[in-house]
């Protein structure tokens, strides 16, 4: 297992204020939603709706999980990561690096946090310290290098009114 | 050629009434050097007689070789200035930093000739100050002390390193490998008690750095942006005052920054950017070196693409009073270059000082951008300094070259041909990338990108290298198989520059430019390469044509290339039998249709429409080549104002001492 805790910088931006009410998310792109069962003991109790998404050159799936239900806005959340060989859904493993990362394409801008990831015995991996600080339209980046390749799987989500 | 100084001094700088009578600055514009070919380094030292001359290193032009020149420009009572003296002519290809040691040696660095000179304060013959292959492309230089104590900092940004040269030895040790990337300038500066320590300027990170003589990381500071203390490809930094002054290039000033307790704290800044085309009098325009006198009255500004230097001196008051009016006018239309790409109806264009990838959509007369792709920061799928893009598959896939992280990023555009112009600023998707510098590796320095044979299992993908000055091949799944290099028979290739696929007959080709020097006779050297699809040279051509070629584009038979030192557009016909004849050009100086100021990216469409990034008119030209008139311009509103006001326009003819079958 090359499975490497990462912590990233998001790239500062423009924030707005808690002040709104409750938030939904939805898959877009080229994501799958899809019902996951939770993993043997996991601790969380509510879970959303898995997303899922190939990577760009079918080397890998990503399926994430928000450990959170809806997706709040504005506060921290967390998600269950798995990286998946897309052939035989065993985990997959052949990579250096990984990270997990928001953005809002459309406002240039990301997260302002930190995000932390845990490998799980289960073979996947806890996300912590996500955080959208804006209601609308976010992509979320699975990012894996393998020696001095990059490849990335992309899945939207939506945060609503 | 002689340089003229136009005094044009600022109201009431009283040098001598500013010594002792308080808290003064250094920024106060006194006057301008004009007509300097494109200078490139400056530095103050002794001279002759003259304690604090001005020694300027100049790129030269088509007439006019690198040399560098020295100025009387103390700051005596009169303030007079004038050309003292010169020297290098006939040694230098193109200096690229530039230092003068108390006692009166020269330092220059030669990007092209890779290597750091000494010039003797007697004025005898220079000697090499550095050995074979210990700088890989040289830029910034200073020194400080004498003989054994002699200390000289260069800033290699081929390497990615700084390299301090100890006591006369010709090898050096490496600074910053790891933390700088693109290293422009450095100097040394005074630390805690006694402490000499070392200030680089990184330009694609957009940061400085602060190491000890040991290579110690002490700390680095400023990030890329442009407000108050922010940079944007800090090219240069110089120490005087207890400060430090960095030339904040794509910011269009100077900022100094304290280098004591509070390093890093910005004390002022100082210049704005030209709006008019050549405005000076303290309006910059690409700052690219910074040199303050020894006894910290004069400041010089090097702006290679105006030929101009300009000087600053103090005034009272701890900074500089910012003009109101001035401010409120707000930052000029951006630059366009230095690279552009085109499939069916969309264009890319690299956006240098926005630091992202600008998708138009050409389907109107005039280009209309539709969107901006990519943010400033390290993680794969932002950028840092992109410097090249590819567009294929009908714009529906982006190659973005990104020097600063030294990164390949493949993305897919979401464009909708069918439908009406719309404005969507998701509209990328990045898919994957490679780091160059780890599937070289070695130290990559980016700079062009082109496809071969787009969207087929021979698909070629081509990276240029200046570090090497070689051009990397990688097949579809972005691995390396091979590299285009210049053979015995040509030599190698001496600053790489711009890329284009041609055709020769059936067969794909690869054209390369070859930005060349001034070789030993001072005649320039420029040229483009033209490589069969196995990596062979076929040939090349452009020698005696080509001063300093960057862009090329083919379509079927013709080629152009664009010639940054003459402002001219070069055209070239393949003959039967493959040989390439150079057959007319057009251009020069000047802000008309057809005019051009550093023009880099060019481009031949697929319907005929040739289109010029005129890189330092902020502005691009569209061309219908077939008819010699110019169809439109675009970009900013004054540059664009006398291309509107010509109904048609009539090009140059090329010299009849042009024409002639170049190919070997």
């Amino acid at each position: 297992m090359r499975n490497s805790l990462l912590t990233l910088l998001a790239l500062t931006a423009l924030g707005c204020g808690p002040d709104e009410g409750p938030a939904a998310n939805e898959a877009g792109g080229s994501a799958t939603p899809s019902k996951e069962t939770p993993a043997s003991g996991a601790a969380e109790e509510v879970r959303g709706e898995t997303l899922e998404a190939s990577s760009s050159g079918g080397t890998f799936l990503a399926r994430v999980t928000p450990l959170v239900d809806p997706i709040p806005m504005n506060e921290a959340f967390s998600v269950s990561l798995s990286l998946l060989d897309p052939e035989t859904g065993a985990p997959f493993t052949d990579y250096d690096e990984v990270s997990i990362d928001a953005r809002m394409p459309a406002h240039k801008h990301g997260m302002l946090r930190d995000v932390g990831l845990t490998p799980q015995e289960d073979g996947s991996m806890r996300a912590d310290g996500l955080l959208l600080h804006m209601y609308g339209h976010w992509e979320l980046h699975v990012d894996i290098r393998k020696g001095a390749r990059f490849e990335r799987a992309q899945i939207s989500v939506r945060l609503q009114y | 050629m002689l340089a003229t100084l136009a005094l044009l001094f600022a109201p009431a700088v009283a040098l001598q009434e500013v010594a002792g009578a308080g808290p003064s600055h250094l920024g106060a514009y006194l006057s301008t050097v004009t007509g300097l070919p494109r200078p490139a380094a400056v530095a103050f030292g002794p001279y002759q007689e003259r304690p604090h001359a001005l020694f300027v290193a100049t790129s030269g032009g088509a007439s006019s070789p690198p040399v560098i020149q020295v100025f009387g420009a103390e700051s005596a009572p009169d303030r007079s200035a004038s050309l003292v003296g010169s020297l290098g002519a006939g040694w230098l290809e193109r200096p690229a930093g530039l230092a003068v040691s108390g006692e009166g040696e020269v330092f220059v660095t030669d990007e092209v000739q890779r290597t750091l000179w000494r010039f003797p304060s007697d004025g005898g013959e220079p000697a090499a100050a550095a050995a074979a292959q210990a700088l890989t492309v040289p830029a910034g230089v200073d020194v400080t002390g004498s003989g054994e104590e002699q200390l000289v900092i260069v800033a290699d940004p081929g390497a990615g390193t700084a390299k301090l040269f100890r006591g006369g030895s010709l090898s050096p040790e490496s600074i910053g490998e790891g933390i700088l990337v693109r290293p422009r300038g450095a100097c040394f500066l005074d630390g805690p008690g006694a402490a000499v320590r070392i200030a680089v300027c990184d330009s694609a990170t957009h940061r400085i750095h602060v190491f000890n003589l040991d290579g110690g990381h002490v700390l680095g500071f400023s990030q890329l942006g442009p407000h108050p203390s922010l940079l944007s490809g800090p090219a240069d930094l110089e120490f005087a005052d207890g400060k430090l002054f960095v030339a904040d290039r794509e910011n269009h000033r100077v900022q100094a920054f304290h280098s004591s307790a509070e390093i890093g704290e910005l004390a002022y800044r100082f210049g704005v950017h030209a709006i008019r085309p050549g405005e000076g009098a303290g309006a910059l325009h690409y700052p690219a070196a910074i040199a303050v006198s020894g006894d910290g009255q004069l400041l010089a500004i090097a702006e290679p693409m105006d030929d101009r230097v300009q000087l600053f001196g103090r005034a009272p008051g701890a900074e500089p009073i910012e003009d109101p009016s001035r401010a409120a006018i707000g930052p000029p239309a951006a630059h366009f270059g230095p690279h552009i790409s085109s499939s069916g109806i969309y264009v890319a264009t690299v956006s240098p000082e926005s630091h992202q990838i600008q998708i138009h959509d050409l389907r109107g007369k005039e280009p209309a951008k539709i969107s901006d792709v990519a943010s400033f920061g390290t993680r794969f799928g932002m950028y840092r300094t992109p410097c090249a893009t590819w567009l294929s598959s009908g714009g529906h896939a982006l190659l973005t070259v990104d020097e600063g992280n030294s990164r390949l990023t493949r993305s897919a555009l979401r464009v909708l041909p069918q439908e009406p112009l719309n404005a969507d600023p998701e509209l990328a998707r990045h898919l994957d990338g490679v780091d160059l510098a780890a599937v070289a590796g070695r130290p990559f320095w980016p700079g062009a990108v082109a496809v071969l044979a787009p969207d087929t299992k021979n698909e070629l993908i081509l990276v240029t290298d200046r570090a090497t000055d070689s051009v990397l091949m990688l097949d579809h799944d972005l691995e390396p198989i091979g590299t285009l290099a210049g053979d015995e028979e040509t030599g190698p290739i001496r600053g790489v520059a711009g890329l284009s696929p041609a055709t020769l007959g059936v067969a794909s080709t690869i054209l390369v430019v070859d930005s060349g020097g001034h070789g030993a006779r001072g005649a320039p050297q420029g040229r483009v390469f033209e490589f069969g699809p196995s990596g062979a040279v076929l040939r090349t051509f452009g020698e005696g044509i080509l001063v300093e070629p960057d862009g090329v584009t083919a379509r079927e038979n013709r080629i152009w290339v664009t010639d940054r030192a003459t402002d001219r557009i070069e055209r070239f016909e393949r003959q039967p039998g493959g040989a390439i004849q150079h057959v007319g050009g057009f251009g020069g100086r000047g802000l008309g249709p057809g005019e051009f100021h550093d023009p880099r990216g060019i481009l031949a469409m697929d319907d005929g429409r040739l289109i010029v990034l005129d890189h330092g008119n902020h502005r691009g030209q569209i061309f219908d080549p077939d008819h010699l008139t110019l169809i439109a311009g675009f970009g900013g509103r004054l540059y664009i104002e006398p291309l509107k006001s010509a109904a048609t326009w009539v090009p140059i003819q090329p010299k009849s001492d042009r024409n002639g079958d170049q190919g070997r």
